[in-house]
C-alpha cells in the first residue's frame, strides 16, 4: 500500500499543474503572495510589537512559521475533501480510504520542501545563515505532517455524513491562523488569555520551528513531548475513525 | 481444477440509522444505537472454477451488483465467507482514473497506478492495447478531444490487456460499434483459452446462454438457482412470466390462450373481437424464438361483427431502443375467421416486442383509425449465435438481395 501510496502522489502531484499556465510556480506564488499581504499590512501600516532587541524584522519572523502554515492549511484543506472528492474512485476500487486521505496530505506537503527551500533562501538573504541545530526541525515537521494526516482522516470521513464540515473547515482553518498565532508573537497578546495559547498543541509545533530557525535555540523538551503525543494521538483518532467507518462510508456513498 | 472463488452463505445487511449522528455515535466504544437492517444478499453461494465462464441474472435490485462490489472489494460483507484466489479485474472500473488533459498513452500509465495495475506488463502490451483500441493519432492525443465511442475503446483496450485470474463484466460490454464489439467478444474467448475466468451480469440472455458454464440466479437477494444454464434461464424467464413484467404471449393450443387473458376488455368493442393468438415456427411448434432467416407464422383468430370498410390487421415489431422495425398489415375478411401471417425474420437478433391492432384505413383520406391495439404483447427473440457464425449480414436487416456475375 505504502508503495502505491507513493507512486500515486508523485503522479497525482505531476499532473495536478499539467492544465494551469504559470504550473508548478504556483508553489511559490502563492506563499509569496500572501507573505507580502501580511508583511506589508503589520510591519508598515500596524507595526507589530516584535521583540525590537534582537533585530529580527516582522517579515522574517511572519514567513517561519506562515509559509509552513500554508503548506498545512492546505494539506487539512484537501485532506477533509479526500474522501468525498475521490467518490467516484472509491465507489469502484478496493484501495481502503486511508489511502485517500494520506494521498492528499502527502501531495501537499511535498510542498513542503519547495517552500523550506524558499525559507532557507529568504532566511540566508536576511544574514541568518544554516546552523547545525536546524536539524532539529526535522522532528516538528514530521509530527505536524502525522497532525495533519490524523485530522484528515477524522474530517474527510465524518464530512460523508455531515457535509457542513467541508462548508466550514476553510473559515476554521483562517480562525485557527489567528489563535496559534502565526502572523504576531504569542507574547504580545494580553495575560488573560494566553492561556488560549497554550492548550493549543498546534502553538507548540509553530513555535519551535520559530525558536529553532530565528533564534537559534534549542527545542524545550516539554515542547518535543507535546509535539510527538498531540500527533500520535490525532493520527490514531484518525484511523480509528476511518477504518470504523469504512464500511459504513462504502454503503452510503 | 481450483476454485478461483468460493462464496460461501454471503450475506450483506445495509445499517439504516436514523439519522447521521447516531451512526457516528456509534463508532465510539461502548455506544451501541439502534439501527435497522436492510438485507439486500442472503445466503448466497457458488464459487468459480478457474477458466469457467460464469453468469449472474436476475431482476433488476435482485442484488447482483452488490454480490460484484463485494467480491471486488468495494463493500464490505456483512456475515458469511468468501474466498478470492488471484486478482480481480472489473469492467465496473471502466475508465477509472482518467483525466481529460492527458493524451491516450499516458492516461493509460496514470489510470492503471490509480488500479494498482502492474505497470511493467502495461508497458510490455502497450503496442498491442494501441493496435488493439484503433485510435491511431488520437492515442496520444488529450483524451478530451476523444469522443464517448473512443474514450471506451481506450478503456476498454487497457482492460482487455490484463493478465487477472478474474474478470468481472457487466452490461458495459454493449458499447462501441459492432465490429469493436466483436473484437472485445474474440478477446474475451482468447482469454477464456488463457484460464481467466468470467463473472458476467447481464439480462441479455441469449448471450448468457452463449457464453455462460454455469449460471447464478438471484432474485429478492436471495440465491434461487446456481448451475446448469439452461435450467436457471429456464426459471429466470419463468419468474419474469409470472411476474407479467414482460408479457411473454403463451402459445398454448387451447383457444383461449393467454392473449385472451392478458385482455379481459377484449370485448369491449362489440364492434371486433380479438379471440386469439397463435405462433408457430416452421415445424408447428408453439414458440416466440426464431433462428435469423427463418419465419414464425401469426395466427390471430377474429370476429368482425360490425361493418367494416377496410379492416386490417397489423403488427408492429420494435426492437429493444424502440426503434420501429417493421408494421405487417394486412386487409381482413369479414366472412373469415382466422388469418396467417407468415413473417420471415431477416433482422437483426435480439428481442423484438411487438403490437397486434386491429386498424382501419379510412379510403379518402387514407388516415388510420385504431379499433383495437394491443401493445407490447409479447417478445419474439430472433436467435444467432454472432460469436462463432458468420453473419448473413450485418446490421438491422437483412435485405432480400440477387446477386448476378456477368
Amino acid at each position: 500500500m505504502l508503495k502505491y501510496i507513493l507512486k500515486n502522489t508523485f503522479s497525482d502531484y505531476v499532473n495536478s499543474y499539467k492544465s494551469s499556465f504559470l504550473s508548478y510556480s504556483w508553489v511559490i506564488i502563492h506563499p509569496l503572495l500572501l507573505l507580502v499581504i501580511y508583511s506589508f499590512v503589520f510591519s508598515t501600516i500596524l507595526q507589530p510589537r516584535v521583540d525590537p532587541n534582537n533585530g529580527i524584522s516582522y517579515t522574517i519572523y511572519l514567513s517561519v512559521a506562515i509559509l509552513p502554515w500554508i503548506v498545512f492549511s492546505n494539506a487539512i484543506l484537501q485532506g477533509t475533501l479526500s474522501i468525498s472528492s475521490n467518490i467516484y474512485l472509491i465507489k469502484k476500487l478496493n484501495i481502503p480510504l486511508y489511502v485517500y486521505a494520506t494521498k492528499e496530505v502527502l501531495e501537499q506537503f511535498l510542498n513542503m520542501f519547495v517552500v523550506l527551500l524558499l525559507l532557507i533562501g529568504f532566511l540566508h538573504l536576511n544574514g541568518i545563515s544554516f546552523s547545525v541545530k536546524w536539524l532539529l526541525v526535522v522532528v516538528p515537521f514530521i509530527c505536524l505532517f502525522f497532525f495533519a494526516l490524523g485530522i484528515s482522516m477524522f474530517l474527510s470521513s465524518i464530512n460523508i455524513f455531515f457535509r457542513d464540515i467541508e462548508k466550514a473547515i476553510g473559515i476554521l482553518l483562517q480562525m485557527m491562523m489567528w489563535v496559534v498565532p502565526i502572523v504576531y508573537p504569542w507574547d504580545i497578546v494580553p495575560k488573560d488569555f494566553q492561556w488560549v495559547i497554550f492548550y493549543n498543541p498546534l502553538f507548540y509545533f509553530f513555535n519551535s520551528i520559530r525558536e529553532v530557525l530565528i533564534f537559534n535555540h534549542w527545542i524545550n523538551m516539554k515542547y518535543y513531548f507535546v509535539l510527538v503525543v498531540s500527533s500520535f494521538l490525532m493520527f490514531a483518532i484518525g484511523l480509528y475513525t476511518i477504518t470504523k467507518l469504512e464500511s459504513d462510508i462504502r454503503d452510503s456513498i | 481444477m481450483g476454485n478461483v472463488i468460493a462464496v460461501k452463505n454471503l450475506t450483506k445487511s445495509f445499517k439504516l440509522f436514523h439519522s447521521n449522528k447516531d451512526r457516528l455515535l456509534n463508532i465510539i466504544p461502548f455506544v451501541n444505537k439502534k439501527f435497522d437492517m436492510h438485507t439486500s444478499l442472503v445466503g448466497i453461494s457458488f464459487e468459480v472454477k478457474k477458466g469457467e465462464f460464469v453468469s449472474i441474472i436476475g431482476k433488476n435490485g435482485s442484488g447482483k451488483s452488490t454480490l460484484l462490489k463485494i467480491l471486488c472489494g468495494v463493500l464490505q460483507k456483512t456475515g458469511g465467507e468468501y474466498i478470492v484466489n488471484g486478482s480481480i479485474v472489473s469492467l465496473l472500473e471502466l475508465g477509472t482514473g482518467f483525466n481529460p488533459e492527458l493524451s491516450g498513452r499516458e492516461n493509460i500509465i496514470s489510470s492503471s497506478k490509480t488500479m494498482n495495475f502492474d505497470l511493467k506488463y502495461i508497458y510490455s502490451k502497450m503496442d498491442e492495447l494501441e493496435a488493439f483500441a484503433d485510435l491511431e493519432e488520437y492515442f496520444d492525443m488529450p483524451i478530451k478531444t476523444y469522443s464517448s465511442g473512443m474514450y471506451v475503446r481506450l478503456a476498454m483496450s487497457l482492460f482487455l490487456h490484463l493478465k487477472p485470474d478474474v474478470f468481472i463484466i457487466d452490461e458495459a460490454l454493449s458499447v462501441g460499434d459492432i465490429f469493436f464489439q466483436q473484437k472485445c467478444f474474440a478477446k474475451i474467448e482468447q482469454m477464456r483459452k488463457n484460464g481467466v475466468s468470467f463473472l458476467f451480469v447481464s439480462h441479455d440472455i441469449n448471450t448468457v446462454l452463449n457464453m455462460s458454464d454455469r449460471v447464478l440466479l438471484l432474485e429478492h437477494s436471495r440465491q434461487i438457482y446456481f448451475g446448469d444454464k439452461h435450467e436457471a434461464c429456464r426459471l429466470y424467464i419463468r419468474d419474469k412470466r409470472a411476474l407479467g413484467q414482460n408479457k411473454i404471449v403463451e402459445t398454448g393450443k387451447s383457444s383461449k390462450n393467454l392473449l385472451s387473458n392478458l385482455v379481459p376488455d377484449i370485448y369491449v368493442q362489440d364492434s371486433v373481437g380479438l379471440l386469439a393468438l397463435n405462433i408457430t415456427d416452421e415445424n408447428g411448434i408453439n414458440t416466440l424464438d426464431v433462428d435469423l432467416g427463418k419465419s414464425l407464422t401469426f395466427k390471430i383468430q377474429y370476429e368482425l361483427i360490425k361493418k367494416f370498410e377496410k379492416p386490417t390487421v397489423s403488427l408492429v415489431f420494435r426492437n429493444r431502443h424502440n426503434i420501429l422495425i417493421t408494421v405487417v398489415s394486412y386487409q381482413i375478411e369479414h366472412d373469415k375467421r382466422y388469418v396467417n401471417i407468415k413473417i420471415p425474420f431477416n433482422i437483426e437478433g435480439g428481442e423484438y416486442s411487438f403490437d397486434l391492432n386491429i386498424i382501419e384505413i379510412d379510403t379518402l383520406t387514407t388516415k388510420i383509425i385504431p379499433i383495437l391495439e394491443f401493445k407490447n404483447i409479447g417478445y419474439v427473440r430472433v436467435l444467432f449465435d454472432y460469436l462463432n457464425q458468420i453473419p448473413p449480414f450485418i446490421g438491422l436487416v437483412g435485405l432480400d438481395t440477387k446477386v448476378e456475375f456477368e
